[in-house]
């Protein structure tokens, strides 16, 4: 479903993602990891189309990834770090404008939201501005944003930065049931153990050097796979 | 381009600022301000031209502070002003109104996520652009149009006839020109906010090139006004011009990485 091939971008003379490659089947959830300024953020921004690579291609099923917005519309759904709303504005006014924009009707967001808000425990606070609402209420609402057009690729970056165990919680468990509904899932995150929990694969990466890290689901909680964040981040990942 | 989602972003725009009183407020009372002092300072010279008493204080005092005792030319100088400030601030805060909006969001963080939806630039940059222009322009219409009238029933300024409304020289600068040279500072405000590093440098650029656009556009176009409805609808033209390249410029660029 998405298919990256040497895919590179570098700022002036600074190189921030270098030849990277990866396949996403759908219903999968990739966790990619790695220090700050390793190029995870902008991996998925060239995945969402937002930043072109300066060399290889990303594609989401067959489609060039800087044209996915127009060309499938709704296919990539992205959470990050800041939710990206409007604080004036309330919950259902934020969800509607932007899924207005997507060319939805006004009753087909709410009807689309409703169970999906209720889930997330959001729905009686829909009417009051975001303003007032918590960092984990927008976060919550921003991922309900991304899923709002059932997308065939979810990119999170840092989606549980700052937030509390409980709500980080609700949203690797959104995450999961997204992922087992057939969309494919990308989470950058320096959160091992929300990685732990939810990814089926997990790649480290780092610049110059991106890996699979030889990690499986069952290999258990948070605990071994911070020894291979170690083991990876003191170079046993050799630079190709 | 798709109206509905242009009117989208724009009423998006327009409820924000709805919310924000404080800020309507202060626009309100600005227009309302330099409204007021025209209409007050020509409506003193007309009850003081009605009254052959004070006009002959007025010749004897007024050329002792160095001040002509013409009343006709006071008031005319005076609408004038009125109408240039008028004019300025109107350009001015479109230009600002746009800037910002661009700015906002880039601060909140919602800029990627517009460009996510099938939105286009130019959509995009028309809906803020229309969304920046709604309030100061009613402002700027009531304001401008309560100032003409007024000044058109007096009986001193019968000699500007040609330069207050219903002249055609007064529709094609006030109600053409005014919102074309709003719409060109606005789309450079736009242009300046998406392309800055950061959001100061961006507020700085926007308000080093607004103070210079809006003197020189509000003096371009009322200096027209004088010379009658041809030349006035020229400069409104040209105005419409200089917003079609800027917008033209400003969704070229706007394709470029959001990451520069």
């Amino acid at each position: 479903m998405l298919s990256i091939e040497n895919a590179s971008r570098t700022f002036d003379t600074r190189t921030v993602v270098s030849r990277v490659n990866l396949q996403l089947a759908p219903g999968e959830v990739l966790a990619l990891i790695g220090p700050n300024g390793g190029g995870k953020s902008t991996l998925l921004w060239m995945i969402a189309g937002l930043v072109q690579p300066s060399s290889g291609s990303i594609r989401i099923t067959g489609i060039h990834a800087h044209e996915i917005a127009q060309a499938s519309v709704g296919a990539v759904g992205l959470v990050t770090a800041e939710p990206g709303l409007y604080p004036l504005l309330t919950g259902w006014e934020n969800l509607c404008f932007f899924g207005s924009l997507y060319g939805e009707q006004l009753a087909n967001i709410r009807k689309f939201a409703t169970p999906r808000l209720a889930e997330l425990g959001l729905l009686n606070e829909m009417e009051r501005p975001v303003s007032e609402w918590s960092s984990g209420m927008r976060q919550k609402l921003s991922l309900c944003r991304a899923l709002l057009l059932s997308p065939k690729l979810l990119l999170l970056d840092e989606p549980t930065a700052n937030l509390d165990p409980l709500v980080s919680s609700t949203i690797h468990r959104a995450l999961r049931a997204a992922a087992n509904a057939g969309i494919g899932v990308i989470l950058a995150t320096h959160d091992l153990g929300g990685a732990a929990e939810i990814a089926d694969r997990v790649v480290y990466l780092k610049q110059k050097v991106h890996c699979d890290i030889p990690w499986q689901p069952t290999t258990g909680p948070a605990a071994p796979l911070l020894e291979l964040y170690r083991t990876h981040t003191e170079a046993s990942c050799a630079p190709r | 381009m798709r109206a509905p989602v242009v009117l989208q972003i724009a009423r998006r725009e327009w409820l924000e600022q709805r919310r924000q009183p404080a800020m309507l407020a202060s626009m309100a009372v600005l227009f309302a301000v330099i409204s007021g002092v025209v209409i007050l300072g020509i409506g003193t010279f007309q009850i003081a031209h009605s009254d052959p008493g004070t006009v002959d204080k007025l010749n004897t005092t007024l050329p002792a502070m160095g001040v002509s005792p013409d009343l006709k030319s006071l008031a005319a100088m005076t609408l004038s002003a009125g109408n240039w400030l008028m004019f300025t601030q109107f350009l001015g805060m479109t230009g600002v109104f746009a800037g910002h909006s661009l700015l906002h969001d880039r601060e909140l963080h919602t800029l990627p996520f517009l460009l996510l939806t099938p939105t286009r630039r130019s959509e995009l940059l028309t809906g803020k652009i229309l969304g920046a222009l709604g309030f100061p322009l009613a402002a700027y219409l009531v304001c401008t149009l309560l100032m003409g009238i007024i000044g058109r029933c007096l009986s001193i300024t019968q000699d500007l006839a040609a330069e207050l409304p219903p002249s055609g020289a007064w529709l094609a600068t006030f109600l053409v020109g005014g919102p074309a040279w709003a719409t060109f500072i606005a789309t450079l405000g736009a242009w300046i906010s998406f392309h800055a590093r950061d959001v100061r440098t961006a507020q700085q650029l926007v308000w080093f090139v607004l103070f210079f656009a809006t003197m020189i556009c509000g003096t371009l176009l009322l200096g027209q006004l004088s010379q009658g409805v041809w030349s006035a609808l020229g400069a409104a033209i040209f105005g419409l011009g200089c917003a079609f390249v800027t917008a033209t410029a400003t969704i070229q660029s706007m394709n470029r990485d959001l990451r520069r």
